[in-house]
């Protein structure tokens, strides 16, 4: 898409007539007047990939931007009656040296784009220069969000907010947890809405984060207030968890059936996407009350109050308060590495699943600093590759546990699918899953060693340390 | 690799450069990215498509590639179809051509930087026999050569013959021009002229037309100003039977 071109005054056919000032004439102009919907995924998948789309209705919607969006509901973002006017410029001898476009929309700032013509880029360049065009600092469609009141761009669970290593901690804490806050308070409706699985997936993951960072970083908080916090964020995680792990085993059912290699076992496991979505149905109504009620609503103004007067609160029981941010967060993160490589090597084949869980919980920890703090204070290109093999060997560790989890999940709903109509054959089927599940288990266990010994070796953490200045 | 068509004829005022404007018309029109260059300096195609007859530092800068051939090339009002205007300097071509050791392979070499730019490139030929057309013998795979039926010499006649009997040479085409068919000489030459086995003669004829002749106040190509014309249909017939033959490898 070519670029959008503004002006100091607002473009209209006139004003560019007049601004040519005769040294070009308009050719013939035609209009083209439609109501555009923008669409998006909340957390501005296309936007991202930029691919702006903007149509005339959902059926419009390009395949490209529907296979981008994935499990994410395209919302109407807004919707603007946007009139292009397209005209020739002609030079003297009536040729056409430049087509422009003229796009306006009530309320928008209306706006050119530039179609020049091979071998005609000096007029072009004259005619850019007699409009007085600059860039358009915000895209037609971007404007149409803002003023529609949502966000260009969309909101994203991967907050970032960049980090002077030199500054305070509270006051750096303070500015990621608010931050974080924006994230969950902006998905709960969509949450609330069920408007599909990710906004709770998204409010859940700066939860976590924002759990961590209570964790990690004590010294920056009075001890009751930080309990109190840490009370407060644990009770949101845990009212909406059950929701949480079965929007995941409905979205895993596919695949879960396809460890399955009789088609008949598959089919048969019918029942079992019907109970599902029953507990599902009843776990939201749950989350849905508990959210909706005082205990959470009161949670996001007393949490952000108490994060923007955090730094002005005193520093006798806080002694970290005031400790440069680059320093305090470089420590936790090498003590967490540290931590997690001792935790790794004493694990062996016949380790019990407990010891691979606290090793994945460490690894959470870390990849949380990592994201929030390491990769805001130290060198970016350093520990990016380090970032990687750890994500490597949590999804090695998390495989393990979640397949776990599922069997734990699955053989709970087994008197209930003995109870449907064809619950007899769903739980033959159900037993073979059980079984297939444990052996990809245990493949996963068989990687373990293999992505450790990529995320401890000792060069990388070495390039940590360096990545942090320490 | 772009394929290089030209419309050429040793006699003047028989309509090469209205097939040249018209045939490029419709190449980019079913889109094909399509240049035409005028070799005229009388700029007929040049003008035809509204723009000035002007080659920074003359044709004698361009063949010897002093400037490169793609600064010099302007877009027409119609997508994806170039000009490499003319100006009066073209004049001094056969002089400039002259100067190199193998003039004749000069255009050829002038256009190869933009084989990869074009799907077909039409060349609008000067009427004469000078050191230009036989560079453009070198340059074209295509020779497309209108003829009027009524006026069809024997030195044009065997001319053409040659051409076309050449071995490495241009295919060679022909097609007829500017045709009154309520003529009886003009149905007579036709008749014979289809006969011979030497050239090939395409099927579709152009017709005189007033539609033709009103390019020149249109400053536009007969498809453009008046496509449902008699002259715009037989261009369609010309270009579609003219792509199918090229289809076929010689
Ligand atoms: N089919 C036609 N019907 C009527 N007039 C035509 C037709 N074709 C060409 N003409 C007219 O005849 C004149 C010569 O045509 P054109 O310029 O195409 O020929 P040319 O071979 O390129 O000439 P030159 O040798 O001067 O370059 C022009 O005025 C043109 O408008
Ligand atoms: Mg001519």
């Amino acid at each position: 898409m070519s670029p959008e071109y503004v002006a100091e005054q607002p473009l209209s056919l006139r004003v560019i007539a007049a601004a040519l000032d005769g040294a070009f004439r308009f050719g013939p102009v035609s209009v083209r007047e439609e109501a555009l919907t923008v669409y998006d995924t909340f957390d501005g998948r296309l936007a991202a990939a930029g691919l702006a789309v903007a149509v005339t209705g959902p059926e419009a919607i390009p395949a490209r931007a529907r296979a981008l969006a994935g499990r994410r509901a395209l919302l109407e973002l807004a919707t603007v009656t946007v009139r292009t006017e397209t005209v020739s410029l002609w030079d003297d001898l009536d040729k056409t040296v430049l087509r422009l476009e003229l796009i306006s929309a009530p309320g928008l700032t209306p706006r050119v784009r530039l179609h020049g013509l091979r071998g005609y880029e000096a007029e072009r360049a004259l005619i850019f220069e007699l409009l007085a065009l600059t860039e358009a600092p915000l895209s037609l469609t971007d404007e149409a969000i803002l003023a529609a009141g949502g966000r260009p761009g969309g909101v994203r669970a991967k907050v970032r907010v960049s980090l002077n290593p030199g500054e305070r901690s509270d006051a750096a804490v303070a500015a990621i947890c608010l931050a974080l806050w924006e994230v969950v308070d902006a998905n709960l409706p969509g949450t609330l809405a069920d408007t599909d699985a990710e906004f709770l997936h998204d409010l859940r993951v700066c939860v976590r984060k924002t759990r961590s960072v209570l964790k990690e970083l004590p010294g920056v908080w009075e001890p009751g207030e930080r309990a109190r916090w840490r009370e407060e964020f644990r009770w949101l995680q845990q009212i909406t968890g059950e929701s949480r792990d079965l929007d995941v085993a409905l979205e895993d059912l596919d695949a879960l059936a396809g460890l399955l290699e009789d088609e008949t076992d598959r089919r048969a496991l019918a029942p079992l996407a019907t109970v599902i979505a029953r507990r599902r149905a009843a776990a939201r109504r749950i989350m849905v009350r508990e959210l909706r009620g005082g205990r959470a609503r009161a949670l996001g103004p007393a949490w952000t109050a108490a994060l923007t007067g955090l730094p002005e609160r005193s520093e006798a029981d806080r002694p970290d308060g005031a400790t440069p941010i680059g320093r305090l967060a470089a420590d936790r993160i090498l003590a967490v590495a540290r931590q997690m490589v001792k935790l790794g090597r004493a694990i062996g084949p016949d380790s019990a699943p407990e010891e691979y869980h606290t090793l994945r919980k460490h690894g959470k920890e870390l990849r949380y600093l990592l994201e929030l703090f390491g990769l805001e204070l130290g060198e970016r290109e350093q520990i990016a590759p380090l970032l990687d093999a750890l994500k490597d060997l949590q999804e090695v560790l998390g495989r393990h546990q979640d397949r776990e989890i599922q069997a734990h999940t699955l053989r709970g709903m087994a008197e209930e699918i003995a109870a449907l109509p064809g619950g007899a054959q769903a739980l033959i089927a159900l037993g073979r899953l059980l079984g297939a599940l444990a052996a990809d288990g245990a493949d996963a266990r068989g990687e373990f060693a293999a992505a450790f010994g990529a995320f401890a070796a000792k060069p990388q953490q070495a390039a940590l340390r360096t990545a942090l200045g320490r | 690799m772009a394929t290089v068509i030209a419309t050429y004829n040793i006699k003047g005022g028989v309509g090469k450069t209205s097939a040249a404007v018209n045939l490029a018309y419709l190449a980019a029109r079913d889109g094909g990215r399509t240049l035409l260059w005028d070799l005229d300096p009388q700029a007929a195609s040049t003008y035809l498509f509204r723009i000035r007859p002007r080659v920074r530092g003359g044709s004698d800068a361009l063949i010897r590639r002093r400037t490169p051939v793609l600064a010099q090339i302007k877009a027409t009002d119609h997508d994806r179809l170039d000009l490499l205007p003319a100006d009066f300097s073209y004049r001094h071509m056969d002089l400039a051509l002259d100067s190199f050791k193998h003039p004749t392979r000069r255009l050829a070499k002038v256009l190869e930087p933009l084989a990869e730019d074009y799907d077909t490139i039409f060349l609008d030929c000067p009427p004469s026999i000078s050191l230009v057309s036989e560079s453009v013998f070198d340059a074209a795979d295509v020779l497309l050569v209108p003829i009027i039926p009524a006026t069809l010499s024997s030195r044009t006649f065997d001319q053409l013959a040659e051409l076309a009997g050449a071995a490495g040479g241009p295919r060679v085409f022909a097609f007829f021009s500017m045709v009154e068919t309520h003529k009886a000489l003009h149905r007579r030459v036709m008749a014979r002229l289809r006969g011979v086995h030497q050239l090939t003669m395409l099927g579709a004829a152009i017709p005189a037309s007033e539609d033709v002749e009103a390019m020149g106040e249109e400053r536009d190509p007969v498809g453009a100003f008046a496509p449902a014309s008699s002259a715009a249909m037989a261009y369609e017939a010309l270009w579609w039977d003219l792509r199918r033959r090229l289809a076929v490898p010689a």
